[in-house]
């Protein structure tokens, strides 16, 4: 864990030390933040299963009550035989089964950072963050608050700034902002910065 | 937050998610390229036989149905608990999360950045009560002096109801932000 901007607070909050049981406790919250439950796509999947052994069940009770309706239900089932009935529908259900099992396997995670303070689980959204460089890249770097856009993802920042023709933008420094900016959020992993100088298509240049 | 199992549902799409796999891909290989199933037709054939004409199936098929039902009504009710209003609960002694909150948000004051803050709290399966701060703010917030004055105030806070929760700051755009002016002299 890094250094800590403020010395200890007294006794209840003792520095947290890496590897102590809070730190372990903290992590674990600070994890469970930056991940997917997943809890809404178990539940949807659970639904989808009862949903189709459901209608199967209504099929097959409608065949052995001979309702009127029973054989041509029977007849639903069987037609999974035939390859132009079966096939789609064989498809349709592998593709169900493989959407389930990549959202079991994904990592899921969530467009958040996790940033390090010491004692606590901060989390900052990944919009947050990038209306953040936005801002200061657009300020540093002498181009209006609008004409800045930033893509935050895992690994990096990374800023755009569409200057008018004959008011150069200062990518360096707009550079030098975002970057001094994300070492006093101090980002639990390393994030790249890059700010490029995007230009400005003529017809914005109308002003 | 709540104390659902993470990997529980992670299991449980693993498994949903193979059967419909292995039934997709056994109706495909039935309709497509029958002859595939040609060496286990036999030992089909006779189940078939066994469970002939509609039945059996309707008993099997019926069976699973309702095991499935029940397990997606065991699963939901399950998702989500553990979320509290006793943010503190020690020795006959409850503080509302509602207090907690208000104390928050004292900590936190004033900044023309931060549009509000909320506290819940909730009890982990393992470990003491956890409280989760979340704090909305504007669109190009200095997230920096943001989260520093957020996590301040976080351990002012746990200073002064006096009980170490573990907390989770979280910062974010929020709903409101999306519709909120920014703060800019144009």
């Amino acid at each position: 864990m890094a250094a800590v901007s403020s010395p200890s607070r007294g006794a209840v909050q003792a520095a947290v030390t890496e590897g102590s049981p809070r730190a372990r406790v903290l992590r674990r919250l600070e994890r469970r933040e930056l991940h997917r439950s997943r809890s809404g796509a178990a539940i949807v999947a659970l639904v989808l299963t009862v949903v189709a052994l459901g209608g199967l069940t209504a099929l097959l009770v409608a065949a052995a009550l001979d309702l009127a309706w029973g054989a041509s239900a029977l007849a639903i089932v069987e037609a999974l035989a035939v390859p132009a009935v079966g096939l789609p529908v064989g498809a349709g259900v592998a593709i169900v089964g493989l959407v389930l099992v990549v959202l079991a396997i994904a990592p899921g995670r969530r467009a958040r950072h996790a940033v390090v303070r010491d004692g606590l689980a901060v989390v900052v959204d990944h919009r947050v963050l990038a209306s953040a460089a936005s801002r200061a890249g657009a300020v540093a770097g002498h181009v209006a608050p609008d004409r800045a856009r930033t893509t935050v993802d895992r690994r990096a920042v990374r800023v755009e700034l569409a200057a008018p023709a004959g008011y150069p933008a200062d990518a360096g420094s707009a550079s030098d902002a975002v970057r001094g900016m994300l070492d006093r959020l101090q980002p639990r992993t390393p994030v790249r910065v890059q700010v490029a100088a995007a230009r400005v298509p003529e017809r914005e240049g109308a002003r | 937050m709540s104390r659902s199992s993470r990997s529980w549902n992670r299991i449980l799409l693993a498994v949903v998610g193979l059967v419909w796999l292995a039934v997709g891909a056994l109706v495909v290989v039935r309709a497509g390229e029958p002859g595939l199933l040609a060496s286990v037709e036999p030992l089909v054939g006779s189940a078939t036989a066994a469970l002939a004409p509609v039945g059996g199936w309707l008993a099997i098929v019926a069976a699973l149905a309702v095991l499935a039902l029940a397990g997606l009504v065991l699963h939901a009710s399950t998702r989500g608990r553990g979320r509290t209003h006793d943010a503190v609960a020690v020795g006959g002694i409850v503080v509302d999360d509602r207090t907690v909150e208000d104390a928050y948000r004292l900590a936190l004051g004033q900044h023309p950045d931060v549009l509000g803050a909320s506290v819940a709290a909730w009890r982990p399966r393992r470990g003491e009560t956890a409280w989760r701060a979340s704090v909305r703010v504007r669109p190009g917030a200095r997230v920096d002096e943001v989260v520093d004055r957020a996590a301040s105030a976080a351990r002012t806070v746990r200073e002064q109801v006096g009980i170490d929760a573990p907390i989770v700051v979280h910062v974010t755009a929020g709903v409101r932000s999306a519709l909120s002016a920014t703060r800019r002299a144009a």
